[in-house]
């Protein structure tokens, strides 16, 4: 069995609990309970003939006085940066984020989720900002997700699995 | 049927014969069915054989039988926890070191998350399959018991792969394994900065051990990977060494393996043989009595989740126990900020207390006091931790930062809110060392106002009137012009919370409701004349004494009551000064004691006899003295010498014309004889002696006077008295009187 670190990363509030608990648990909760450090989940899941077992390590949200501690990002293979999709700037946040993982872990796999697409009417990035996103290192993949309907949650992680078999 | 015909007497016991021939397979069956029924201990093996697949089907259907479980359960942990919280808390343990310091790690709130969580986990079917397993065998809390009798047992070893924190291998003392233990070692390794900076450190410095109540997680690091062991009881010196030993042997058997780890778990099956030398334990004793019932151990599969059970039952047991002085001694320390306690024990009246404790919450034992209990009874097993308690985290920050005076801490959450007054560069300090406290992340300054100059601070702090001037001399304030002492006072304190003056000086400072500057304004008010002194008392009462006038009293009376600050007016002390006067016109004057002086008004009265030498001394000075405007000798006679006598009786005669015609009596003739034997006699008496004639006239008699005059004269030089004896005048006046005194040009000399 092949066993694979992953990191949630993004603003605080976004929704990384959300997201690991709809893909791990699919349960979802209205309550924001706020993580403090690190929270560890694991799921396996399956890529062609591989089982995979992801340890996925949902970390506390990025705030001005609570920078993320590089020492949990060690050993990752692959990265979800969330965005909230009804906060504009959690958009710079994941950016500012990423650049900082990959000048510590090298440039490994990722894939943007833009989160609480149910929240059509609070919904403010615009197509552009997707596209940009997109291109990140030629090519990254963007999914809209949302944790509390479940849309694009499985596939989202299922990708970054897949990334990691194939690198 | 025939059978039954012919033989109808057939013995029972031959019935029961063919029976036996016929059914004994059966029989048997039936026997051994009935025992089965009957027999309870092979009722409940059958039962325990189908429960745990039972629950295994039951559980995937919905929720109903965790519910219908729950309130069995919660009782069994319930009266396990009343009875000995020990044994179940310590059963929890073992997983949850990493657990519980993240728990202390994450404080409250992060308790509050996983109870939440838990609460929700444990009552579900799946939640509760251990513990129905436990149960099944009947064992559950002997077992536990028996973790206590233990002398040292390896629960668990985990081989981590440093850099990702993945599990390699994991084995465990329940051979069921636990299914958590890959997020256990994930969690060891999210912890791992934390563990290297709390875990003791012995002489080797990678071999670092984590006590928590009964349990001590070891940790050995290599160069790849990281060996936990979690053990229990007192673990043999050799155990530390078997570990390196086996490090050694694994970083140096799977090298390779490690080396090009991608999270393929499958190349480390073989360490399992290197791993379980490590899996050590001796029960001691106690083994042989426990061993006959030796059942699978308790399994104990339990997160963070467990906690919260553990915390839930033991309020529960709360509710249980008497509430006796030891009982809230430990509630106090319940309720104690920056203390955890896990565990209390009590054999042969000795209370053991494990727990974790701040270094900056209350000594323990300082509470015993108060709950009437001897500390000799009661051994303290507190581990040092971070409390992330409201206060503890509080006192942390105070003793980092060190705030000065003036500045005021506040936390709310995870937020320190620094306010008061400081510098720019204590600000950005503060917010700087405040987010290295432990429990907090943010910091808010908002509050903290940059300070104004240091004269406008003190300005702000003592409130100066306009006729206080202030001067700021590096830390040196002067202050100079006029204030109360009160102000003073107040102004002195104020200055004392401002430490950067150094040195204060208000001495100049002049007191406006000082006796002494009272008394200045009284007198400025006052033209006090020579005579008065004033003085002020400490009840701020002007005290006059010595002379003064009733006009000037008045009149000072009446400024005194305008002038704030002087409380009022004495002046019995105060003699009038028409008394001063007198005084020192007695002084000057030395009058006989025949003589009374009195003054009044400016005048200066003289009654009684007195000889006409002070007569005349007092009148040539009495005018000189100091307030005296006139002299008055009215009321005073002299006190008469022979020549006076004698003067005096000459001044009584007097001759009145009654006609305008210059003629003389008889009787006028009579009456010169006598004024001239009298004259005869002064002259004897004074030889200097002259007699006086005064003769006055009026309009009309000028001439008549002047010859009467005359003929008085010659009448008079007829008794023998010389034209230069005597003295003559002819006065204008309205009347025709004639007047007859004595003069003397010197004195008789006797
Ligand atoms: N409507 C909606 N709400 C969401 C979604 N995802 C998360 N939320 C809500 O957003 C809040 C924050 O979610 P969390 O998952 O706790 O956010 P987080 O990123 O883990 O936050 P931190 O741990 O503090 O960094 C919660 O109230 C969630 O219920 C979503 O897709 N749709
Ligand atoms: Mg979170």
């Amino acid at each position: 069995m092949i066993q694979k670190k992953i990191c949630i990363l993004g603003a605080a509030g976004v929704g990384k609990t959300s997201l690991t608990a709809q893909f791990v648990y699919s349960k979802f909760s209205e309550k924001y309970l706020s993580t403090m450090g690190v929270k560890i989940d694991r799921k396996q899941v399956e890529v062609g003939n591989t089982s995979v077992n992801l340890m996925i390590w949902d970390i506390h949200g990025e705030e001005k006085y609570k920078k993320i501690t590089t020492s949990y990002l060690r050993g990752a293979s692959g990265i979800i940066t969330v965005i909230d999709g009804t906060r504009p700037d959690t958009v710079p946040t994941a950016l500012e984020i990423l650049e900082r993982v990959e000048q510590d872990l090298g440039i490994i796999p990722n894939v943007f989720l833009i989160n609480k697409a149910d929240l059509t009417d609070a919904w403010c990035i615009p197509n552009d900002t997707i596209e940009e996103l997109a291109q990140h290192h030629q090519s990254t993949p963007v999914y809209k997700t949302s944790a509390k309907t479940g849309e694009h949650v499985e596939e989202s992680f299922l990708k970054l699995a897949e990334m990691l078999i194939q690198s | 049927m025939t059978e039954k015909n012919q033989s109808p007497q057939a013995s029972s016991s031959d019935i029961q014969a063919l029976r036996e021939i016929l059914f004994q397979e059966e029989s048997v069956r039936i026997d051994k069915i009935e025992t089965l029924l009957n027999d309870k201990n092979l009722h409940a093996k059958a039962i325990a054989e189908v429960l745990a697949e039972a629950v295994r089907l039951r559980s995937k259907e919905g929720n109903q039988l965790g519910e219908a479980l729950q309130p069995a359960v919660e009782n069994a942990i319930t009266a396990s926890i009343a009875k000995n919280p020990k044994p179940l808390s310590d059963a929890l343990f073992p997983v949850m070191g990493p657990s519980i310091r993240k728990a202390i790690n994450h404080a409250i709130a992060g308790m509050l998350q996983s109870l939440n969580q838990t609460l929700e986990h444990s009552f579900s079917a799946k939640g509760l399959q251990w513990r129905l397993d436990a149960f099944r065998t009947g064992k559950s809390f002997a077992e536990v018991v028996m973790l206590n009798t233990l002398v040292y047992r390896v629960e668990q070893v985990f081989l981590i792969h440093k850099e990702t924190g993945l599990l390699l291998k994991h084995l465990s003392f329940d051979t069921s394994g636990n299914e958590d233990a890959d997020v256990i070692s994930s969690m060891l390794t999210a912890v791992r900065d934390f563990i290297q900076d709390s875990f003791t450190t012995s002489s080797d410095q990678e071999e670092q051990s984590l006590r928590l109540g009964d349990l001590e997680i070891i940790v050995e690091q290599g160069p790849d990977t990281v060996l936990a062991v979690v053990c229990r009881g007192n673990i043999p010196r050799s155990l530390y060494t078997n570990m390196s030993i086996v490090l050694e042997d694994i970083q140096h058997e799977f090298h390779a393996a490690l080396q090009n780890f991608d999270g393929d778990t499958s190349h480390f099956d073989h360490v399992e043989t290197l791993l379980s030398t490590l899996m050590i334990s001796d029960y001691g004793k106690k083994q042989e009595e426990e061993s006959s019932s030796s059942q699978k151990p308790l399994i104990v599969i339990v997160g963070v989740l467990s906690i919260a059970l553990l915390w839930w039952g033991w309020h529960i047991y709360q509710n249980h126990i008497n509430t006796t002085h030891w009982q809230h001694y430990i509630e106090s320390l319940r309720h104690e900020s920056g203390i955890v306690l896990t565990h209390v024990s009590e054999k042969d009246g000795l209370h053991t207390l494990t727990g974790l404790r701040d270094p900056l919450s209350k000594e323990p034992a300082s509470l015993l006091k108060t709950f009437e209990l001897n500390k000799d009874n009661v051994q303290y097993k507190f581990q040092p931790y971070r409390s992330l308690d409201h206060d503890i985290v509080l006192k942390r920050a105070i003793q980092r930062l060190q705030p000065p005076q003036g500045i005021h801490l506040a936390l709310k959450g995870n937020t320190l809110y620094i306010s008061g007054r400081a510098s720019k560069a204590w600000a950005d300090y503060a917010e700087k060392q405040a987010l290295w406290v432990t429990g907090i992340e943010a910091v808010d300054t908002r509050q903290l106002i940059q300070p104004t100059p240091l004269i406008e601070r003190i300005r702000k702090a003592i409130q100066p009137s306009n006729d206080i001037h202030l001067q700021l001399n590096g830390s040196t304030l002067t202050l100079t012009g006029k204030a109360t002492q009160a102000w003073l006072k107040h102004a002195k304190t104020s200055i004392e919370s401002i430490p950067e003056v150094a040195n204060y000086h208000d001495e100049q400072v002049i007191r406006t409701d000082s006796p002494e500057y009272l008394l200045s304004l009284a007198k400025q008010a006052l033209h006090t004349p020579k005579s008065v002194t004033l003085r002020m008392n400490n009840d701020k009462i002007l005290v006059a004494q010595g002379y003064a006038s009733k006009q000037w009293i008045n009149q000072a009376k009446r400024t005194m009551d305008t002038i704030s600050g002087i409380q009022g007016f004495n002046y019995r002390a105060l003699k009038l000064s028409d008394d001063v006067i007198l005084a020192r016109a007695m002084k000057i004057l030395q009058p006989p004691a025949s003589v009374n002086l009195s003054f009044t008004k400016g005048i200066l009265i003289a009654q009684g006899i007195a000889p006409e030498t002070w007569v005349k001394h007092a009148q040539e000075n009495a005018l000189l003295i100091q307030g005296v405007h006139s002299f008055s000798t009215e009321k005073l006679h002299l006190d008469t010498s022979p020549w006076q006598k004698l003067n005096i009786e000459v001044q009584s005669i007097h001759l009145v014309s009654t006609n305008k015609k210059p003629t003389l009596t008889s009787h006028d003739k009579t009456i010169l004889k006598k004024l001239a034997d009298i004259y005869q006699k002064s002259l004897k008496l004074n030889p200097t002696t002259q007699l006086q004639i005064l003769a006055f006239y009026d309009a009309d008699t000028k001439l008549v006077a002047r010859i009467r005059l005359n003929k008085i004269i010659s009448i008079l030089k007829a008794y023998g008295i010389s034209q230069l004896q005597i003295n003559s005048q002819l006065i204008y006046q309205g009347n025709k009187a004639i007047k007859f005194s004595l003069l003397k040009t010197k004195e008789a000399t006797h």
